[in-house]
């Protein structure tokens, strides 16, 4: 395969190698996505801040495996206070804590991801609305589609650029302090026990970068003026929130069971991921007594509500974006 | 084999015709696009990038049809005419990025992007972010990322606008080169004398229908309807235009000022073959002998009504 231009008397060369598979422009959009939003000092700045969640998940499991060292001593009970103040379990009473390691871990790591859901907002809300609305400002839509580029592969390279960054909030300190907690715990013991975890960690930030990056995209795609697109993405994440807030402070347990339920798009987060990590059905496959973990568990929820609100507003918003763009390819020329 | 191909092309925006059942070829070299604004030139350009789906008709590069098969456009570079950056890229990282978008790899559209802003002379700006650019140094880059790719065609829609004189003059030289290269250029311009300086192969464009398409002195001898006009400069005017009244073929003499005369012809061959004959029997002193309406900006004139592109 010839890769090299050939070269002219006159300076100009016309290229005469092979060009990459149109398949894969959307890495080029990609890699120059990132490193324009990078530029900005605030999204770097909250990046690395979101690394606390990976010092705050390691600060736990270091605590978790020096209880099972200290497990009824005095020197536990300042410890026994820290673990309720953040899962909700009551371990003061449990003997043998490297038993329910796994899923206590699982604990730490939702109560980690219940954290670093408002840090990915505050992240999308920085890096995602000028994704798809300053091309539209810069009127640079007709340089990209008069290259190789499909509005697939627009789509993909931005969706991307937003997927890495929620990626570095969600996923990276997750797996990270997973990696470290099963280093300074137990060793390849720990390791057995809490593979399982990556996945399901996997699994979860994965869905958060998906709707996430899916939604600020459409938003993106509606409008020119980022600053709209910021207030659109601030409205859809916070009134939902308020609204549901009030709902259950008005209505009784039983009517918030259904839709009603699935109002916050937070909880409906929070709901799915408790699935797929299975906190409940580990918490309740212990031995332990119901009173140790039954603040851990919170309001029982059907899954079905909160997953079809998410895969709506998933699907739709990635419907929304790619009609959007391919009307801005189509009318690129006149934009 | 013809660059571009349109047959029988029309494309509407609701019910306002932007191009009309337009049948042409543009073939290798500099082809000069013209038209006054809203003439089509736009949509024609949007139509050759595949941008715009012709209502009726198609539209083909080297053969291909261009709609909804953006493989071709690895072999097109396009420089809209509107601004179309990232405010806080360099110019070098725009040039690179825009030939990775193309389909060239790391390392070869490293090297293609240095050479097209070489080409465009802005090695020197490359690091600066675009937004400190000036008018003309934006136009310079954009050309430049029309060029990274390295294309066979180049679409360059009102490339002059906001150079400087220098810069108007050096990319032209470059076009040049370009199409001396094997590069074919389609080039809107409403700076009729630039497209003029640069080619003589035009596409005239007015209400979406071409009015005149191929060689522009070929164009210009086929408009039989309007008498020619030659502008000499001699020293006496009046001797000459009372030799120049018998003539068949003359029909109208005007004096524009003490030393000029425009001679209106329907034969300009014959008038010229007797001119020097007349010249010496009168002993005049000639300083000029001029086609004063074969130019660009004439032949426009005659054929969109108007007086010079708007």
């Amino acid at each position: 395969m010839n890769t090299a231009p050939a070269t002219s008397a006159h300076g100009y060369r016309r290229w005469s190698g092979q060009l990459s598979r149109r398949r894969w422009t959307w890495l080029a959009i990609f890699v120059a996505g990132v490193r324009l939003t990078n530029r900005a000092t605030k999204v770097r700045g909250l990046v690395w801040m979101s690394f606390m969640f990976a010092v705050g998940s390691c600060a736990l499991f270091y605590m978790l495996a020096r209880l099972e060292i200290l497990a009824g001593s005095d020197e536990a009970s300042d410890m026994y206070g820290l673990i309720n103040m953040f899962l909700h379990v009551d371990l003061s009473g449990v003997k043998q804590l490297a038993d329910f390691r796994e899923v206590l871990w699982r604990s730490v790591f939702l109560f980690m991801f219940k954290g670093e859901l408002f840090w990915v907002f505050v992240v999308i809300m920085r890096a995602g609305p000028g994704l798809i609305a300053d091309d539209l400002k810069a009127r640079a839509l007709p340089i990209y589609f008069a290259r190789p580029v499909t509005p697939l592969t627009y789509m993909m390279g931005k969706w991307m650029v937003v997927a890495f960054f929620i990626g570095m909030v969600v996923l990276v300190p997750n797996l990270l302090a997973l990696i470290f907690g099963t280093l300074t715990t137990g060793g390849l013991q720990t390791f057995g026990q809490t593979l399982a975890l990556a996945g399901d960690l996997l699994i979860t930030g994965g869905g958060v970068v998906v709707f996430g990056g899916a939604v600020v995209l459409a938003l993106s795609s509606l409008s020119s003026d980022k600053r709209y697109v910021m207030v659109g993405w601030v409205a859809f994440c916070l009134l939902p929130v308020m609204a549901q807030a009030v709902l259950f402070k008005v209505l009784p347990d039983e009517t918030t069971s259904g839709w009603l339920g699935s109002v916050s798009l937070y909880r409906d987060i929070t709901v799915t991921a408790d699935w797929v990590f299975g906190i409940r059905a580990a918490w309740e496959s212990t031995p332990l007594p119901r009173e140790v973990f039954d603040r851990a568990l919170g309001r029982q929820s059907t899954l079905v509500y909160p997953a079809v609100v998410l895969l709506t507003f998933t699907i739709g918003s990635l419907l929304i974006c790619y009609c959007r763009v391919v009307r801005f390819s189509r009318s690129a020329a006149n934009a | 084999m013809a660059v571009i191909e349109l047959d029988r092309l029309s494309k509407w925006y609701g019910e306002v015709i932007g191009l009309n059942d337009v049948t042409a070829t543009v073939d290798s070299g500099i082809t000069g696009l013209i038209g006054p604004n809203g003439a089509g030139k736009s949509t024609l350009m949007g139509l050759a990038m595949g941008q715009l789906r012709p209502s009726t008709g198609s539209i083909r590069l080297w053969g291909k049809t261009v709609w909804d098969r953006p493989a071709v456009l690895s072999r097109v570079g396009y420089c809209p005419e509107g601004d179309v950056f990232w405010p806080e890229m360099t110019g070098q990282q725009f040039v690179y990025f825009l030939a990775r978008a193309s389909g060239l790899r790391r390392r070869a559209a490293r090297t293609a992007a240095l050479e097209a802003i070489d080409l465009t002379a802005m090695r020197e700006y490359m690091h600066r972010p675009i937004g400190t650019y000036s008018k003309g140094m934006r136009q310079r880059i954009k050309i430049a990322q029309a060029l990274a790719h390295m294309p066979r065609l180049l679409i360059l829609d009102e490339p002059f606008t906001g150079a400087d004189p220098v810069a108007r003059h050096d990319l032209a030289q470059l076009f040049h080169v370009l199409a001396s290269q094997g590069v074919d250029i389609l080039i809107s311009s409403h700076v009729l004398h630039e497209v003029e300086a640069l080619t003589k192969q035009i596409l005239m464009i007015d209400h979406g229908r071409i009015v005149a398409e191929g060689d522009l002195r070929e164009v210009r001898r086929r408009m039989h309807d309007r008498p020619h006009a030659i502008r000499v400069k001699v020293d006496q005017p009046r001797v000459l235009a009372s030799k120049l009244i018998g003539l068949p073929t003359v029909t109208g003499l005007k004096m524009t000022a003490e030393d000029t005369l425009i001679i209106e012809t329907s034969a300009p061959e014959k008038v010229y073959d007797r001119l020097p004959e007349m010249l010496l029997a009168g002993d005049l002193l000639v300083r000029e002998i001029a086609a004063a309406d074969a130019g660009l900006e004439a032949v426009f004139g005659y054929l969109t009504g108007r007086g010079a592109a708007d």
